[in-house]
């Protein structure tokens, strides 16, 4: 066991492998297994953070944007070797102010983690179940391209963390990890056509939990290659019977059930790495859904993307990094949806975009990004847009656009 | 630890099978009688309570149903104008709300500037489609005025005797029986014309009448009379010139129309002659009078669009006096003497993704929107597309206790004939007389009550 | 004596002094003693009686002093005839556009609105009709379409452009029309008032019997809600559609009576006929009566945004149809003002009356 651990933690420090960078306090109550009882045993506090700012310009609209996309604040405490507190309080596009729209406070974690023993630990309250890659290695310096990958935003909902409890542990004799979560469900009364999933993410404030869902993953390692998959079951109605019944849905804890799976790879080998991700989100009832709330909603959706990147410093014998990377994304939110009148297909919510640029990390705490992404869609359908306006520009379904980015994180 | 995994993995597979609540039926009384339109009602009782726009509209469809407002009330004038041009050559009126009431009823008179009644004219046979020929020299419909210069096709006069109908308990009411002549026409009328008469109808609620499901409708036939009450009923198909199809026909009270684009596209072009992109073609083509008076777009694509959404998106008004006893009582005998074969009280919408307040909605048209053989008081022996000339499209009944309140004098059935909603019953017959009868042999108290829950439709 | 008669004198006079300035008392709103359910039937009594009767009654006059004034110029042109027929036709106007204040019953119902007052007037098929050698007797106008009847018409007809134009350019046929129309106006007029006043219609009795036997309005508070609504739509009018659209558009021909340059004094007339329904005329009691006996906040309110709006009226001078051109600001400023009554009598008065307003 031992062994693992030192292995992991080696490859941890050593290469900067699979394990991504960890921010202090997270360190101190990691919820990501390679660093598991890192931090020491008495009590202590431990305040880090990130952010990161962009400048993109629009190629289509002509418009350029800065924006100070995120400053995350994290605090995490230790009260004994068993039991400690993690909070991640995040402001986003630097600015909330009343009656204006734009801009958001919210805490993306808070929760309490209970370690069982040395391979196994609980965590309750506030938190990112594990799903893809960004969800749980959302530092700017721990992923390419200023802006967080596509299908991890709009497939998958980025920093998706919901209430719940989840036990997270590994097997002894092999490289394999775990994780079982039990969390509030989605509320398919907030789900909206082309923002697949997100809109019914509570992220803890009043959730319904008459509607539970269930998330599961495995990793493992083998050789220079990292593998995991993941599994969601969520029930979306969080009314009451009665309610329920008025409008035709399935209620209760898994009524009107949504899936999703997700697969995903990663390979690293000096500096050459890799990875690639699929997801596939199966929505059945997507009909019932939508004839209660005249939504348009899909009943499959589904995401990919594959990513090459190469760090040209990786013999210059320092910690700085220049990486050079490709990735390739594409993604359906109504790749299939229930029959006409009951959703209209909008060809603009399929998408496909590639991106190319450069990282540099001059220490491995901070990074300047560039890189230009093309953007491809499908074409918009008129029947979504009943009364088009006569000074509306044509939709456009090609455009590009030019990001630079700074980020940090300590 | 293996405990709390274990204890884990049970409470999760009891979770997964046994707590997914399959819907139930929503009760009956769950749902509040006065929501006539579902989510598009609106509760007002004045004389504007046709008027009002449904809710949940975009910013953007808000103000499209605000110009198509401005467009329905626009008057038009004759070209060549700088706006609101088009008006004729010949036309029934000037306007949609002159005869179109507060988006309600119109007035049965003939000739005078206001009013509302309009006449259908054909020959002996049918079209193509299956639709009626059209008299030589004055098409499928008599515009009675004409701009200045021309003569209006004909003019129509309305005369009216007094029937008298006793009821088994001795009651005596009396109906006025319309008969019309034609006069004065601009050329000759063919031989063997067959009329009929139509009063402009209120145009609320079409957006949810266009939303049921065709299979609902279909559903609702009983060509063989099953269930022995005397009611067939039978669905118009009819041509819809946009589309080149056939369709189910729901508007028009023969409903030989079968969406509200073209039912107001063929309003603006037959009763005001002003032409668009779906009618290009004036309702006076190929008379010699006005052959030099052809315009083929009066009005902009956006003026009709916004003017079809207009009517879309019009609210139906709420139901009044819901917990009266007398009312509750006459919903029952609504029921007892079997209107309900033909007049739905309760009906659901179909889908519209586009507009919520119109999607799968519960409303209480009390129409099936099938034709039906009405008898000969009320015939018109005009036949239309599959419609004989015995049968009429079932009525909404939604907001007919508001009539007195947006048209000052109310008027019933489709010449407006009767004056008051017992009047309309009395003069129901053919697959309605069982009905009929029934009513006719209930007491003075219950025919009362029923009058009294129609009252408060 | 006479010193101390002086003394006494000045203390009172003192008291007097003191104790009127010290406390500025309110001034007592005499409906603070009348039972609640008194005065609504009041209200609608004095309406009836006071407002809508009276008004209409003057319409009825004004139509045939028109109709008068009209026969006078076809017999004599003479420019002192026509201007006799201007003012005639004025009259006429600020009656009808004060009406406009409560557009409800009889007048919509059978459509004696749109008879008089149809706008836009067909200018082509007027030309034409004055050319054509068609019957223009009374009898014919209320056969023509709504485009050719009414006030417009006759507008066109006496005041050419801004009123450019001449006793002697008046035609013979331009002469019979004008008398025809103004013949057909004092029959609807007429009709209107009898609608009121008698039977079979007897309006008055359904308005002011609401509630008690009235076969139009089973409740009280039906009327009042058409009384509310009809200010309500008012306000939108003016404000929404006769001041916007040419705003809006910059469109002078959408402008309302133009011929005549009347157009302000009819949008600041339409608002006079609501302040005349909310405060009541000729010592009647109006809606203003029942507001205050319960929410004096309110009534001050509604009464200074009606002022505000009349007021803000006289900022726009000269003719509309130049001002939606050189005086926005202006007109931005009046509709505004009537946008903020109008929010005021839907958000504040109309939920008062539906709260108090018992039968």
């Amino acid at each position: 066991m031992k062994r693992v651990v030192s292995l992991v933690v080696g490859v941890v420090l050593t290469t900067g492998g699979f394990a991504q960078y960890r921010t202090q306090a997270q360190q101190l109550v990691l919820s990501n297994e390679d660093s598991l009882n890192a931090g020491i045993n008495s009590s202590k506090t431990v305040i880090s953070g990130y952010g990161s700012a962009l400048y993109q310009r629009d190629f289509n609209k002509k418009e350029s944007i800065l924006n100070l996309e995120r400053a995350v604040l994290f605090v995490g405490h230790q009260f004994n070797n068993k039991i400690s507190v993690f909070s991640e309080l995040e402001i986003e596009d630097a600015k909330v102010a009343g009656g204006e729209g734009g801009g958001e406070v919210s805490m993306e974690q808070l929760y309490l983690k209970f370690n069982l023993n040395p391979k196994q630990y609980i965590i309750a309250g506030l938190f990112v179940p594990r799903i893809g890659f960004l969800n749980e290695n959302h530092l700017p310096v721990n992923f390419n391209g200023v802006e967080r990958p596509i299908v991890e935003q709009q497939v998958i909902p980025a920093t998706w963390r919901e209430l719940g409890v989840a036990l997270y542990g590994s097997l002894n004799h092999a490289p394999v990890n775990y994780s079982l979560a039990i969390i509030n469900g989605l509320n398919s009364a907030n789900f909206e056509h082309g923002t697949g999933i997100r809109d019914g993410r509570a992220e803890g404030r009043n959730a319904t939990a008459n509607n539970l869902a269930i998330t599961g993953s495995l990793q493992s390692t083998w050789r220079d290659f990292r593998f995991q998959l993941v599994g969601y079951v969520g029930g979306t109605v969080g009314l009451n019977k009665r309610s329920a019944d008025s409008l035709g849905l399935n209620s209760g804890a898994f009524g009107t059930t949504l899936y999703m799976g997700e697969a995903d790879v990663q390979y690293n080998h000096n500096a050459f790495s890799a990875k690639a991700l699929a997801t596939y989100i199966s929505y059945p009832d997507a009909e019932k859904v939508n004839t209660a709330y005249a939504k348009n909603l899909a009943s499959g959706m589904y995401g990919a993307y594959a990513e090459v990147a190469y760090n040209w410093l990786y013999n210059s014998n320092s910690n700085k990094q220049f990486i050079s990377f490709v990735r390739a994304e594409v993604y359906d939110l109504n790749a299939k949806i229930p029959a006409p009148p009951k959703a209209i297909y909008d060809g603009t919510v399929k998408q496909s975009h590639i991106i190319a640029g450069f990282s540099y990390l001059p220490i491995p705490n901070v990074v300047i990004k560039t890189d230009v992404r093309l953007a491809h869609t499908g074409s918009q359908n008129p029947e979504l847009v009943p009364n088009p306006s006569p000074n509306a520009l044509p939709y456009q379904q090609d455009n590009s656009f030019f990001n630079l980015g700074i980020g940090y994180s300590f | 630890m293996k405990k709390i995994v274990i204890l884990l993995t049970m409470s999760v597979f009891i979770l997964v099978f046994t707590m997914c609540n399959k819907a139930g039926i929503f009760d009956e009384s769950g749902y509040d009688d006065r929501l006539t339109g579902g989510a598009a009602t609106v509760f007002d009782e004045t004389s504007h309570a046709f008027t009002h726009v449904i809710d949940g509209l975009t910013e953007r469809d808000g103000h499209v149903h605000e110009l198509g407002d401005k467009t329905f009330e626009q008057t038009f004038v004759a070209n060549p104008a700088p706006i609101n041009g088009g008006l004729g050559p010949v036309f029934n009126n000037v306007s949609c709300i002159s005869c179109h009431h507060n988006d309600g009823k119109g007035t049965p008179t003939a000739g005078f500037s206001t009013s509302s009644l309009l006449f259908r004219i054909s020959i002996e046979g049918k079209d193509a489609h299956g639709g009626g020929i059209a008299a030589p020299g004055f098409g499928l419909q008599l515009q009675d005025q004409a701009l200045v210069g021309s003569k209006p096709e004909v003019q129509v006069n309305i005369n009216y005797t007094n029937v008298p109908v006793t009821y088994p308990d001795g009651t005596v009411v009396n109906l006025r029986q319309p008969s019309y002549t034609l006069y004065n026409p601009y050329t000759f009328l063919p031989t063997n014309y067959m009329i009929s008469p139509r009063l402009a109808p209120p145009v609320f609620g079409g957006g949810l009448l266009e939303n049921i499901p065709e299979e609902t409708l279909r559903s609702y036939v009983d060509a063989n009379d099953v269930n022995k009450d005397g009611i067939t009923g039978k669905a118009n198909y009819v041509y819809n010139p946009y589309t080149h199809k056939q369709e189910i026909g729901r508007f028009g009270l023969k409903a030989n129309t079968s969406t509200l684009q073209v039912q107001v596209a063929a309003a603006f072009q037959q009763d005001m002659g002003i032409t668009s992109y779906i009618f290009p073609q004036e309702a006076s083509f190929g008379q010699q009078q006005t052959a030099n008076q052809q315009s083929n777009k009066d009005i902009p694509d956006s003026s009709l669009d916004a003017t079809i959404f207009y009517v879309r998106t019009l609210a139906v008004p709420a139901r009044r006096n819901t917990t009266d006893l007398d009312v509750k009582a006459g919903q029952k005998l609504f029921t007892t003497v079997n209107c309900s074969g033909c007049h739905k009280p309760t009906v659901q919408t179909g889908i519209n993704l586009n507009l919520p307040a119109l999607s799968n909605q519960r409303i209480h048209p009390y129409t099936d929107l099938l034709v039906h053989d009405m008898g000969s008081g009320l015939a018109d022996g005009r036949p239309d597309y599959l419609a004989t000339g015995n049968e009429w499209r079932t009525m909404p009944l939604w907001g007919i206790g508001l009539f007195s309140k947006t048209n000052g004098t109310p008027y019933y059935l489709h010449d407006g004939r009767a004056t008051t909603i017992e009047q309309a019953i009395l003069w129901h017959g053919g697959e309605a007389e069982k009905s009929k009868q029934a009513f006719m042999n209930l007491s003075k108290a219950d025919r009362n009550k029923l009058l009294k829950f129609m009252q408060s439709l | 004596m006479r010193n101390k008669m002086n003394l006494i004198g000045a203390c009172l006079f003192a008291v007097i002094l003191f104790t009127t300035t010290a406390c500025n008392k309110a001034p007592e709103t005499a409906t603070t003693s009348t039972d609640f359910v008194t005065l609504e039937k009041q209200v609608l009594t004095d309406f009836t009686n006071n407002v809508a009767m009276s008004n209409y009654l003057k319409l009825s006059v004004s139509a045939t002093n028109l109709n008068m004034a009209l026969q006078n110029l076809n017999n004599n042109t003479t420019d002192s005839n026509l201007i006799v027929a201007r003012t005639a036709w004025q009259t006429l106007r600020e009656t009808w556009e004060q009406s406009e204040g409560f557009l409800f019953g009889p007048v919509e119902d059978n459509d004696y609105d749109p008879n008089m007052d149809t706008w836009p007037t067909d200018y082509v098929q007027l030309d034409s009709l004055i050319g054509s050698n068609n019957s223009l007797l009374a009898s014919d106008i209320q056969h023509i379409t709504l485009s050719l009847r009414g006030f417009h018409p006759i507008e066109y007809i006496i005041f050419g452009n801004h009123g450019n134009k001449k006793a002697s350019d008046i035609t013979t046929r331009e002469k019979q029309y004008m008398v025809s129309l103004s013949e057909d106006i004092t029959n609807t007029c007429n009709a209107l008032y009898l609608s009121w006043s008698s039977a079979p219609i007897n309006f008055a009795q359904e308005v002011i019997n609401a509630g008690n036997g009235s076969a139009k309005y089973s409740t009280k508070l039906e009327v009042y809600t058409a009384l509310v609504n009809a200010l309500i739509d008012i306000a939108g009018e003016v404000a929404e559609s006769k001041m916007l659209e040419p705003y809006e558009t910059k469109n002078p021909q959408l402008v309302e009576s133009p011929y005549s340059g009347n157009s302000l004094t009819d949008f600041r007339n339409n608002i006079v006929g609501l302040q005349n329904v909310y405060l009541g005329v000729n010592g009647g009691k109006g809606l203003k009566d029942l507001v205050a006996s319960k929410n004096k906040a309110l009534d001050n309110k509604i009464q200074n945004q009606i002022i505000a709006s009349i007021n803000s009226f006289s900022n726009i001078t000269g003719y509309y149809e130049d001002a939606i051109l050189t005086q926005r600001i202006q007109i931005q400023q009046t509709m505004q003002a009537l946008t903020t009554l109008k929010a005021t009598l839907e958000g504040d008065l109309l939920p008062f009356i539906v709260q108090n307003v018992k039968d």
